[in-house]
């Protein structure tokens, strides 16, 4: 290293040396030219001109220390003196003829010492450089011995980080089955409410696939809970957790009920959140039906107590209006023989009573009577014990019957032309036979049909009335549907169809008790389920579930 | 073919309007006052020694003028007689040469230069030159200035007839051209001797001029206007140039145009009979 440190000072010096007899012989060159110019200036006898160029040349030709032309007589014609003292002061003279008298002296000065300062800064270069030079080649050499003994911890570390990677992959394969694995549809958002992560459940849900929806937006991918954004964006600004305990969606025809849960996340600084959505349509209907359940039960065990208490003074009143009406009828003996005794005439006073309307006024004692008879017969249906028949029975057989004894019912015919009306029958032809009580489930059927012609009747439009009877085989259960075209229901009033009392038909011709008593039959004492759906404007939906075997 | 178009243009305008007084005052203002210079220095350097002066009338005479620089001396003699400029600034020898030929002009201001209207040449010499008055400039080398100049030439050819030296019983001369060139000339030794204004003897005193000869006193420099310039014009111009003493401004301007002028001050033509009488000698001797 010092020998080739010192064979460059070698080389340098010659260097400075070739640089400085380079510079002189253009410093000869130059008062050359200067003689050149100023001759022609005095030879024109342009003094100004020649100070002129004097002081031109001084002030932009570099290095120049010292400039001047003296005339024969010692006067100075033109001077340029640099104000820096030179550090390498190399000095030229020459003359210059003019006019007849003599010769005018041109003196010429130039710094070399640039020469020095470039050989210095020449050789602090080299110094810097060969000190860089040295470091680079000594920090290669440790390197090349350090990386041979890192090598095996490398090694070692490689190994490491492969079972990490691999413990990673497993974990997040594992995390990744538990999100799949989660019945519930799990969405992730970032802040922008873009979507980035997305569950089976999820794919079940849409038919959308998680490659296709990636960081589409969650109110497109979703556009049934679009509504619910403002809450997700809240929930994501402020990192409380929100829930919606019911989201209800009307995708086409039946209404679906939705719980949704927002956890907002924050990780690594960024924000966004996990969307939990589960389809609670089926729970609520169960608590639905639950409540209804409680009622009935409560509404059976009054209705049992007091049945009994009501039909006793119903049935003197029946007795007594009939009795009234018997005793006065002219064709029994005993009534002849006591108006003779008594001189009256019976068919005068038939006559009598027929002019003045008595007779229609007992006909409609016996007739409320009649109707609130059937009101406790009613009510004492709750109060059975499942003591039923149970039988195998073929629904679609049953349903037919239902329909031929709504065709010919009387207070039907009274009211409605069930002629006018469509049936539809869609009947599985492979329906297994249900273990029921025939006489009840064909009560209950009955009733739905009732009232599906009581609604359509109501409704006043041209639409077709159409009732639709189906029949499903839904795994263990038989699934029977009654289907309208009438005007439907609002959601207030489809909740409370099965609760007691509760009726929409005018008074007087609705006990409010028949659905009530449906239900009952069905899932008290059938094990099965009664629901309704419906769609304002567009009809109604029962849906009957019973099981095979009871 | 632009120009004579648009000056066609012109000619019919005012033959169609009749050359109404409208149209001729729209002429007269479109056109800009000249101010006429002679080519004493080079070019640029008289245009920024006379612009703030252009600018000051521009405003004092709610007019533009702008500035003319002769081609050569005789050329601007020639225009400033032919009444082809407004305004011009001429040296005395030129002045008396323009009136002779064309004749007189509206005066309107001098120069006053270190308090005087008037200025005055020297003979000068080196100190080895061996030359100590007029008499002795026989068979010595001599340096003049520009021909047509007054104080480098026709002023000092006047004392040397004077003294009864012709040029040709000198030894050479020469016209250098400059003033400050003939002093250089004469320090360098190349001239024995030389003729200059009194300003650059001054600035040459101390690199060892000497003068050997003082001329009379003659009239500055001078500023004319056209002959046909109406006398509201010529008074304007005039005071305009008179007031420029009044302000820090103006004496600004005129140091502009020499850093020695002081103001500018009223004249007459009889200021310059003595130079003119000089030069009607010269021309006697055959020297124009």
């Amino acid at each position: 290293m010092l020998a080739l440190l010192a064979s460059t000072f070698v080389i340098l010096d010659q260097q400075r040396e070739r640089a400085l007899q380079v510079a002189k012989d253009n410093a000869r060159d130059d008062i050359q030219f200067i003689k050149y110019m100023l001759s022609v200036a005095l030879h024109q006898q342009d003094f100004e001109q020649l100070n002129t160029l004097v002081l031109s040349w001084g002030g932009q030709v570099r290095y120049t220390q010292e400039l001047k032309v003296t005339a024969a007589n010692g006067f100075v014609l033109g001077h340029y003196q640099r104000e820096e003292p030179a550090t390498r002061p190399y000095r030229l003279e020459e003359t210059i003829s003019y006019s007849y008298r003599g010769k005018a002296s041109l003196v010429f000065v130039k710094d070399l010492g640039s020469i020095d300062a470039g050989i210095a800064r020449l050789r602090w270069q080299l110094i810097t450089g060969m000190i860089l030079v040295g470091l680079v080649f000594w920090r290669m050499t440790w390197l090349s011995v350090q990386r041979k003994r890192e090598a095996h911890a490398l090694d070692r570390t490689n190994h490491r980080l492969l079972e990490t990677a691999e413990q990673l992959d497993a974990t997040r394969a594992y995390l990744k089955n538990v999100f799949d694995s989660m019945p519930s549809t799990l969405v992730a958002v970032d802040a922008n409410g873009c979507i980035s992560m997305w569950n089976k459940g999820a794919e079940e849900e849409t038919g959308l696939s998680a490659d296709t929806i990636h960081g589409k937006l969650f109110s497109e991918v979703l556009p049934g809970f679009a509504s619910r954004m403002h809450e997700l964006e809240d929930a994501i600004a402020t990192g409380v957790p929100a829930r919606i305990d019911r989201h209800t969606i009307h995708p086409e025809g039946a209404a679906r009920i939705f719980e949704i849960v927002i956890y907002p996340l924050r990780t690594n600084g960024s924000r966004g959140a996990v969307v939990r959505i589960d389809d609670i349509t089926r729970r609520e209907q169960m608590d639905q039906l639950m409540v209804q359940t409680e009622k009935m039960m409560t509404v059976g065990g009054l209705a049992a107590g007091m049945a009994h208490e009501i039909n006793n003074p119903l049935s003197g009143v029946l007795q007594g209006s009939q009795n009234i009406l018997r005793r006065l009828s002219p064709d029994l003996p005993a009534n002849k023989a006591t108006a003779d005794e008594l001189g009256l005439d019976l068919a005068t006073i038939n006559e009598y009573l027929d002019r003045r309307g008595i007779r229609g006024f007992l006909d409609g004692i016996r007739e409320a009577a009649e109707r609130a008879s059937q009101i406790i017969a009613d009510m004492l249906a709750f109060s059975r014990r499942s003591n039923a028949e149970f039988s195998p029975v073929s629904i679609n057989e049953l349903l037919d019957a239902a329909v031929r004894i709504a065709a010919t019912d009387y207070d039907l015919k009274k009211t409605y032309d069930f002629k006018k009306i469509t049936i539809k029958r869609e009947y599985d032809p492979d329906l297994p036979d249900v273990a029921c009580d025939r006489t009840e489930i064909e009560q209950v059927l009955l009733n739905l049909i009732k009232n599906a012609a009581h609604a359509m009747s109501v409704r006043k439009s041209s639409k077709e009335q159409r009732i639709t009877l189906r029949t499903i085989d839904d795994g263990d259960w038989a699934r029977i549907e009654v289907e309208d075209t009438g005007p439907g229901m609002e959601e207030e009033i489809r909740r409370r169809v099965f609760e007691p009392f509760f009726t929409t038909k005018p008074v007087g011709l609705g006990t409010g008790l028949g659905l009530s008593v449906s239900y009952y039959i069905i899932t008290e004492q059938h094990n099965g389920t009664i629901t309704v759906d419906s769609v304002p404007g567009q009809g109604s939906k029962f849906v009957i579930r019973l099981p095979y075997q009871s | 073919m632009q120009r004579p178009a648009r000056k066609l243009f012109r000619i019919f305008l005012v033959l169609m309007l009749g050359g109404s007084p409208a149209i001729l005052a729209l002429e007269a203002s479109a056109q800009p006052v000249v101010l006429a210079v002679h080519p004493y220095l080079p070019f640029q350097e008289l245009q920024r020694r006379y612009k703030p002066l252009a600018d000051y009338l521009s405003k004092a005479l709610n007019k533009q003028v702008v500035v003319r620089i002769g081609r050569d001396y005789g050329e601007h003699i020639n225009s400033v007689g032919k009444d082809q400029v407004d305004i011009a600034y001429l040296g005395p020898a030129a002045y008396v040469r323009m009136v002779q030929k064309y004749g007189k002009k509206p005066l309107l201001a001098r120069l006053e230069v270190n308090g005087e209207p008037v200025f005055r040449g020297y003979l000068v010499t080196s100190p080895d030159s061996g030359v100590s008055d007029l008499k002795s400039l026989r068979g010595k080398r001599f340096a003049f200035g520009d021909p047509r100049s007054t104080m480098s030439h026709f002023v000092p050819r006047h004392m040397m007839l004077g003294a009864g030296i012709k040029v040709e019983m000198l030894e050479d001369y020469q016209f250098l051209g400059s003033h400050n060139n003939v002093a250089l000339a004469v320090l360098s030794g190349a001239y024995d001797a030389g003729a200059v204004k009194e300003e650059v003897l001054v600035a040459f005193k101390a690199r060892g001029l000497i003068a050997i000869a003082e001329s009379d006193p003659f009239s500055e420099h001078l500023f004319v206007a056209r002959s046909d310039a109406t006398e509201e014009f010529v008074s304007a111009a005039r005071n305009a140039l008179f007031r420029l003493s009044d302000t820090p401004e103006g004496r600004t301007i005129l140091q502009d145009i020499k850093r020695t002028v002081t103001a500018l001050v009223p004249v007459e033509d009889s200021d310059y009979d003595n130079l003119r009488t000089v030069l009607e000698i010269l021309a006697e001797h055959g020297v124009e």
